[in-house]
């Protein structure tokens, strides 16, 4: 029976099939590089911030100069989106209407992100009464619709925050941060529930990792693929949060710029003068649509079998 | 088993009666895979007969195209991707590939019926089994609702099921690994087929479960006369049942012969190796003989015998000339170009 | 099952107190006199002051009010306006409207939505496909107070399809149709994305490959088996979804007139009035809880694998 025991030495493999190690994040760019509607958002994206950031850049004409002897003009008579009802350019309104929109999204993004993630990263990993708490904490903000309560919200503020421009952008931010956080919150601490029991996490914890090592470098990087998504779409619906705040004459005010207060006032004018309606209503769907086609490529890229 | 011996004929459709003994026929099948990628070609002229009340086992490495030849005798592919360039697959005589749609359609179940490797998966996790196994009937005799969850009982005693009156609103994920594939096993058998496929039917399943349900597929196939074909890679699992053996590697049958024979003295290297590394008693403490290598990329097959690559024995011939299929000895195929000093090792 | 609803059901008020609360210490920092205007030009008479004071807490520090609207509202007490107007009346005759306003809304979500996701889904990355999700998209980045203006101005004013604005408690269901497609266009095409993708995964799965192989028909198959797994993700979307509906309709009954219970709330904030915004909010409050344990009950019918023991 010897002849039987002929050792085979294992081959080593085939280095074009075995592919090199590749990561997470590595394999999604790779796949969102091909992907058109990245890039599509992408360059929507970097003309709106460039818009918030420069609007001279796209306009020598000043937003607060009416020509009211021109109110109401059409497009092509002398502006190219025509002048509204108190002879604004409506065309470096909308210019500058992005800084406002960008900025909210922005930081309401960043604000629940940050909010949301450490409560969800503390839920999820600590376990016990306290994520009872905590997730109870989170139904109490949960249960409130986002847009009533940040009405409430902004209603109830003191007049203080109404001082200059960058207080009523924070105060439009810290409505619907106190209000959107849970569901960033929620969605971490699944994820988080999710990895912990991984045996990488647990040979770390066995091995005597801190606490914060453990999340930091074992459960962090594995569960903010879903956040990133979220918070990426959430950030379009956020700047539309705005708006609609400002359409109902509750978030930003006048004279800030924003295309929500424009679009609003054009409503009254819809039958005769449309065009006031629908630049700010395009400028500002343009925008929630560069952040939703974003979030919808890094999903894609994330998550290949989605698609 | 009274219900057993006679065939209800499917009423005013076709009647299927096997040619010979011959239930079905496969001939020079092709299967290919369009993707992205490239072409991948999964079957590259596969030929074999299945007659009744006979057991083939297609044995085979996952790749080897065992699986995708099943699926095309019951026509689930998904195609695209998949598309089939060329081969019959004849059912009594009559070519399923080129068969109306809803002709076919009715041979799944009542002719030729399959059951699959993870029964947890393959039986929808909404419906009660009950219902899932009433189906059959209700579907291709048109009974009505309280007569076919009858049916549904006595098949599910037939298959062993303990309790099966109690359990046949039960969802699938109520029963055991075992009792799901039996539940499967319940289904493929309905309405009496005169094909069971089997695909991978015990891989996902503890090795004592395993043998019951080898054993109770073997006892279902003798009693109704079946041809039964066994797609598996565990050689272990075939020799009970089967009654000969078809090799698949790259898409190609490499080696056909009766069960005895190819375990006594196997007419292929790639058979060889595959018997050489299964683990045996007598042979303790000594180094397990693998088969080195991997299976060639489907994209890109080698020249010549596929196998060459991994094979100890191949020499410049091998490279250059694809083996055919032929007849080494009385009753065995094999498609090496040494066959017979194989079978001599 | 029993005593899952019961522990729902407990874990239930403490999230009902806690939003009330909230909502109540932002009401009651809302800036503002409520005496302001009451007597005309001049400031109220201090011995009406002082009694105005007296019927609406106003001497108690914030918490002792809370604590007494509190207690009043477990014994469905949801006090008077400053108008000395019962809320729970005003409440009765708002409800009605939006509820109507939602449950439209939800039926075409459910409808257009579910058509459209499965049409899409069945044939992914086809004409059709790529007509509605493209379409989705414009719907979901179009903010709901612009398609509202526009669809008021088009179908309504332009064209006169529908009626422009609603006005009457008493709405009929031809008045709300345009309201209630608008409220739910965003639902609408959340619904079909969510449809169309769990109705192309599971196609590809091995229970439809199942379903193939024991002869149904391709309808059957992709209709019944497929069809039955896709819709639980989809029906629960819209359970969950249609409390945010009723919380969402603020912007609609603004565009479109509609005495419902958004219009309400945002009346009340405007004019002071703490009793009817925490009135109004806690009630939607507690719908939308309710609602939340209906689909998770819903949930485990609709999916065996889920179990409330």
């Amino acid at each position: 029976m010897t002849e039987q025991s002929v050792v085979e030495e294992t081959h080593v493999q085939d280095p074009h099939d075995a592919g090199e190690e590749r990561s997470l994040a590595s394999d999604a760019w790779r796949a969102m590089r091909k992907n058109p509607l990245f890039w599509i958002s992408a360059v929507m994206i970097t003309v709106f911030v460039l818009m918030a950031a420069f609007p001279s850049l796209f306009t020598s004409t000043s937003p607060n100069q009416p020509v009211l002897a021109e109110a109401r003009s059409l497009p092509g008579d002398g502006t190219w989106f025509g002048r509204d009802f108190q002879g604004y350019d409506i065309y470096a309104r909308c210019i500058y209407g992005a800084r406002a929109s960008i900025l909210v999204g922005l930081f309401t993004t960043i604000g629940t992100v940050l909010v949301g993630g450490v409560i969800g990263v503390m839920s999820g990993y600590l376990g016990g009464w306290v994520d009872s708490l905590l997730s109870r904490i989170g139904d109490v903000f949960f249960a409130i619709p986002l847009l009533l309560g940040a009405i409430i919200f902004l209603v109830s503020l003191p007049g203080f925050f109404d001082s200059n421009y960058l207080l009523i952008v924070l105060k439009v931010v810290l409505a619907l941060v106190v209000l959107g956080w849970p569901s960033l919150a929620r969605l971490m601490r699944s994820s988080v529930i999710q990895v912990k029991p991984n045996d990488y996490v647990q040979a770390a914890r066995a091995l005597g990792a801190s606490p914060a090592r453990v999340i930091g470098s074992h459960i962090l990087p594995n569960a903010l693929a879903p956040m990133i998504v979220v918070a990426t779409i959430n950030l379009g619906a956020y700047i539309a949060a705005e708006a609609t705040l400002s359409f109902l004459g509750i978030g930003l005010q006048y004279p800030a710029i924003s295309w929500g207060i424009d679009i609003s006032s054009a409503i009254i004018g819809l039958r005769t003068t449309p065009h006031m309606l629908f630049f700010p209503g395009l400028f500002l769907s343009l925008a929630v649509l560069a952040f939703i086609m974003l979030g919808d490529a890094v999903r894609d890229a994330l998550d290949p079998k989605s698609r | 088993m009274t219900d057993t011996t006679t065939r209800p004929s499917a009423s005013g459709e076709t009647e299927y009666v096997p040619q010979d003994g011959k239930l079905l026929e496969v001939e020079d099948l092709h299967v290919e895979f369009h993707t992205a990628d490239g072409v991948a070609k999964a079957i590259n002229g596969v030929s074999f007969d299945l007659h009744q009340g006979e057991s083939l086992a297609i044995l085979g490495e996952s790749g080897s195209g065992k699986s995708v030849t099943a699926q095309a005798i019951m026509g689930i592919l998904d195609m695209p991707p998949a598309v089939i360039p060329g081969g019959h697959i004849r059912y009594c005589g009559q070519d399923l590939l080129t068969m109306p749609e809803e002709q076919r359609r009715k041979t799944r179940g009542p002719e030729v019926s399959m059951i699959f490797q993870d029964a947890l998966s393959a039986l929808n996790p909404v419906f009660p089994v009950g219902w899932q196994i009433a189906e059959m009937f209700r579907i291709h005799r048109d009974m009505n609702k309280s007569d076919a969850l009858e049916q549904a009982v006595r098949l599910m005693e037939r298959v062993q099921i303990p309790g099966a009156k109690d359990r046949v609103k039960a969802y699938p994920h109520q029963f055991s690994g075992g009792m799901r594939q039996r539940i499967m096993i319940a289904v493929a058998i309905a309405l009496d087929p005169a094909v069971l496929i089997a695909d991978e039917p015990t891989t996902a399943l503890d090795v004592t479960v395993q043998a019951q349900i080898m054993s109770l597929l073997e006892e279902l196939q003798e009693e109704r006369q079946m041809g039964l074909i066994l797609i598996t890679h565990d050689l272990g699992v075939v020799a009970d049942v089967a009654d000969r053996i078809a090799v698949m590697y790259a898409g190609r049958l490499v080696e056909k012969a009766d069960v005895h024979d190819l375990y006594a003295s196997p007419a292929h290297p790639y058979t060889r190796g595959l018997l050489e590394s299964i683990p045996r008693l007598d042979q303790k403490g000594q180094t397990l003989a693998a088969i080195g290598g991997l299976p060639p990329n489907l994209m890109r097959i080698p020249d010549g015998c596929a196998f060459n690559p991994r094979c100890r024995m191949a020499q410049d011939r091998c490279r250059t000339e694809v083996p055919e299929l032929r007849e080494v000895a009385p009753g065995r195929l094999s498609a090496c170009h040494f066959a017979e000093e194989v079978i001599d090792a | 099952m029993g005593t899952y609803i019961v522990r729902r059901i407990l874990q239930m008020i403490p999230v009902l107190i806690g939003s009330t609360f909230l909502i109540f210490i932002m009401v009651f920092a809302l800036p503002g006199d409520p005496l302001a205007g009451k007597c005309g030009e001049r400031p109220c008479p201090p011995a009406y002051a002082a009694a105005f004071k007296e019927k609406y807490n106003l001497n108690d520090p914030w918490y002792v009010q809370y604590v007494k609207y509190g207690a009043n509202l477990a014994q469905g007490d949801f006090g008077e306006t400053y108008n000395g107007i019962s809320v729970a009346e005003q409440l009765k005759d708002r409800y009605p409207v939006t509820v109507k306003l939602g449950v439209m809304a939800l039926i075409f979500e459910g409808v257009i939505g579910v058509v459209a996701g499965v049409l899409t889904g069945i044939r992914k990355g086809g004409f059709l496909d790529n007509v509605v999700l493209i379409s989705t998209l414009v719907v979901i980045s179009i903010p709901i107070f612009v398609i509202g203006g526009v669809a008021q101005y088009f179908l309504g004013v332009k064209w006169g399809i529908f009626p422009v604005t609603v006005t009457s408690g008493e709405a009929t269901v031809y008045q709300l149709l345009l309201p209630a497609i608008v409220l739910g266009s965003l639902s609408i095409a959340y619904v079909a994305r969510l449809t169309r993708t769990n109705l192309a995964e599971n196609l590809r799965s091995d229970y439809v490959r199942t379903a193939i192989s024991k002869g149904l028909t391709k309808r059957r198959a992709y209709g019944l088996h497929a069809l039955r797994n896709s819709l639980i993700p989809v029906v629960t979307f819209m359970g969950y979804d249609f409390g945010a509906l009723l919380g969402g309709a603020i912007v609609t009954e603004s565009i479109f007139n509609i005495p419902g219970i958004g219009n309400y709330i945002f009346r009340s904030i405007r004019a002071r009035d703490g009793a009817s915004v925490v009135g109004a909010v806690t009630i939607l409050v507690l719908v939308y809880l309710v609602v939340n344990l209906v689909v998770d009950l819903l949930y485990g019918l609709l999916d065996p694998r889920i179990s409330h023991d």
